[in-house]
């Protein structure tokens, strides 16, 4: 098969082709665009993402995946462009006002609260999204509602309820199970992951996939993975970046058979 | 867990035993000790409340404390209010300038954060010494009096231990609130905050305030005992004091405030009687704690004999908990430096083996 022409990049035209969007996008990046002095980081990257798709972001190191996710969550300001989310152009909205709008992240080096509790780390990021996170004088791990909603996080992540045991205590996998499942806790429209597998083993590997296969239907996920066949596999639609630049978006059989992803790819033995 | 709640209680009600009857068993030299033990502790709880608990370590908290000497010595000595009135008048200005402070504060971090909690301390010391008129310079102020019920050194203990034991106890609630929960997220991984929908700088700016409060009530305290208030009490040696009190004692832990402003007592006012150069045994003690008590004196106290106490009579899971407290502090020891991450450059990371995982799952 050689690839289409879709599956090239080309920023100008919207896309409208993949299945089951109907209304607008719950994300779009317009020349979105990050330099670091001379550095651009990312540039001109454009992309829609329909409700409930499951998008890949793929590329070799550096090619500025990381950096695309912080200014879609607004933890870094974007250089150019625009990013709107549900709606709501974001570009300038501060991260805290975009979590509240429903969007959640991982990241790539696991980042939970150490010595908390697997329990309270979750209840942090569930209480982050309610009222009453000022209140000073009732129990933070008392409020029955949200306290039942870590629970279920917990639970839906694979580790065990109520757990004591301080974060920093886990192993590494399970430490990037409680990364996933702080996110997930939120409930979020848009959920983003950057690399959820990095360092895991193969068979914790198999436990993050069918997490994120198990994901609700209806969440829209966006995902950067290394690993080209666990990318591939989980995605509807797939973004290629290198160096910064978008070189190709397409379903996942146009990207195995794009030859620029494929050049990327074998150019650096990856 | 049952032995943790009932050694928890025991402790309270001994220390409060032993605390309401101190009068009765000791000298008033001791008594009075006390009394400044627990404002002197209150100023430390508050510092930690900021140091310990959210992260952010000041050296300028004894600036925020003489707002409120400063207040209540001016509103009641110059201004001629009556003694409840100042006191009122000295914490509302303490709470605007906490918070004027804190917004320069909340833009900082690192070393800047650091650099302005000084200029905090020194700017407050600078007004103190120069506006004469008002503050009396380095003569300082007199003719504060104590509330008319508590002006016998017991009298004023009791009133003390009052105050401060409802202090604590509104700290004790603060520290398990979900205010509490999100001083706790900053400190251990500020930067994921935002992107779970807190308004980081909100949520200092209110701890700025509610610690800036703590720290006035002290003031008030201390100042209402000595019947005076002058510069030094502002300086920046105090805020240090107050906080290597709160290190001392075992950050991110309300009874090592106490225990903290308790050793610096008891050195300053009764081993400085006997040894000349107590500054240095001062000093030593605290270059000691820092070196092989990171947690503190509450904290290794916690770690080396109440858990394995806990464990020998067969309670694995409260002393389990009682360690995780006793490392809760993170000033020292570091919060994100004690988390098992990789490192930031390589992104490395040794993999897990199912099997660890699968075994601790059935372990607990
Ligand atoms: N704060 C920064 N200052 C300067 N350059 C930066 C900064 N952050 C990222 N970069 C650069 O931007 C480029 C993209 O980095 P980014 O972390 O987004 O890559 P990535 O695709 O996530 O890579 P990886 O697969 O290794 O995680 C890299 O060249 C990086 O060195
Ligand atoms: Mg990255």
């Amino acid at each position: 098969m050689t690839p289409t022409k879709e599956a090239l990049l080309d920023v100008e035209s919207d896309r409208t082709d993949t299945g089951g969007d109907d209304g607008p996008p719950v994300l779009r990046l317009r020349e979105v665009s990050r330099h670091y002095g001379g550095i651009r980081a990312v540039n001109e990257v454009s992309f829609d993402v329909a409700q409930g798709e499951r998008r890949a972001v793929i590329g070799p190191n550096g090619a500025g995946k990381t950096t695309l996710f912080k200014m879609i969550s607004r933890e870094e300001p974007t250089t150019k462009g625009s990013v709107e989310f549900l709606g709501h152009d974001i570009t300038r909205t501060p991260a805290h006002r975009v979590a509240r709008l429903g969007l959640s992240r991982t990241y790539q080096i696991t980042r939970v609260f150490p010595s908390l509790s697997v329990l309270e780390n979750v209840v942090l990021a569930c209480q982050g999204l309610r009222r009453g996170s000022f209140q000073m004088f009732n129990s933070a791990m008392g409020r029955k509602s949200i306290v039942d909603q870590a629970e279920e996080a917990i639970d839906t992540v694979g580790l065990r309820r109520g757990a004591k045991t301080p974060a920093s205590e886990l192993g590494h996998g399970e430490q990037r199970q409680l990364e996933l499942g702080i996110a997930l806790a939120q409930e979020p429209k848009l959920l983003l992951l950057d690399e959820p597998a990095a360092g895991l083993s193969a068979a914790e590997r198999g436990l993050m996939r069918d997490l994120v296969r198990g994901l609700p239907p209806e969440m829209t996920v966006l995902l950067i993975e290394h690993d080209m066949e666990l990318a591939l596999g989980l995605a509807d639609y797939v973004t290629c970046l290198h160096n910064g630049s978008q070189v190709a978006e397409g379903t996942p059989d146009e990207i195995r058979n794009n030859e620029r992803v494929r050049d990327i790819y074998l150019g650096q033995g990856d | 867990m049952r032995n943790l709640t009932i050694g928890k209680w025991l402790s309270l009600a001994s220390v409060a035993a032993v605390a309401i009857a101190l009068p009765y068993i000791v000298p008033s030299f001791f008594v009075n000790m006390a009394t400044q033990m627990l404002f002197l502790g209150l100023f430390a709880l508050s510092i930690n409340l900021i140091a310990g608990y959210a992260g952010m370590v000041t050296l300028g908290q004894a600036g925020v404390l003489g707002i409120a000497g400063y207040g209540i010595a001016i509103a009641y000595s110059r201004l001629d209010f009556s003694l409840g009135v100042s006191a009122l008048l000295a914490i509302l200005s303490t709470i605007v300038v906490a918070a004027f402070f804190g917004l320069l504060l909340v833009r900082a971090t690192g070393v800047y954060f650091l650099m302005i909690t000084l200029a905090q301390g020194m700017v407050v010391w600078g007004v103190a010494q120069r506006f004469t008129v008002l503050t009396g310079g380095d003569n300082g102020l007199r003719g504060i009096s104590r509330p008319p019920f508590a002006t016998e050194y017991w009298a004023y203990y009791y009133f003390s231990l009052l105050v401060v034991a409802v202090c604590v106890f509104l700290i004790f609630r603060i520290v398990r609130s979900p205010f509490g929960l999100s001083l706790k997220g900053i400190r251990e991984a500020e930067t994921r905050m935002p992107a779970l929908g807190y308004d980081v700088r909100r949520i200092k700016l209110l701890a700025f305030v509610v610690s800036g409060t703590f720290a006035g009530v002290a003031g008030l305290l201390l100042v209402m005992y000595n019947n005076f208030f002058s510069p030094p009490s502002v300086y920046v040696k105090a805020s240090a004091e107050g906080l290597l009190m709160s290190i001392l004692g075992g950050v991110g832990t309300i009874t090592g405030a106490f225990v903290g402003s308790g050793v610096f007592v008891f050195v300053t006012n009764y081993v400085s009687g006997f040894i000349e150069r107590w500054p240095t045994l001062l000093g030593l003690i605290f270059v000691l704690t820092i070196l092989f008590a990171p947690d503190g004196i509450v904290g290794s106290w916690q770690r080396l004999v109440w858990a394995p106490l806990l464990r020998r009579f067969g309670d694995a899971e409260a002393a389990e908990l009682i360690e995780i407290e006793a490392g809760g502090g993170g000033l020292l020891t570091g919060g994100e430096a004690k988390g098992v991450r990789p490192d930031p450059e390589t992104d490395s990371v040794t993999s897990v083996t199912p099997e660890s995982t699968a075994e601790r799952q059935s372990r607990q």
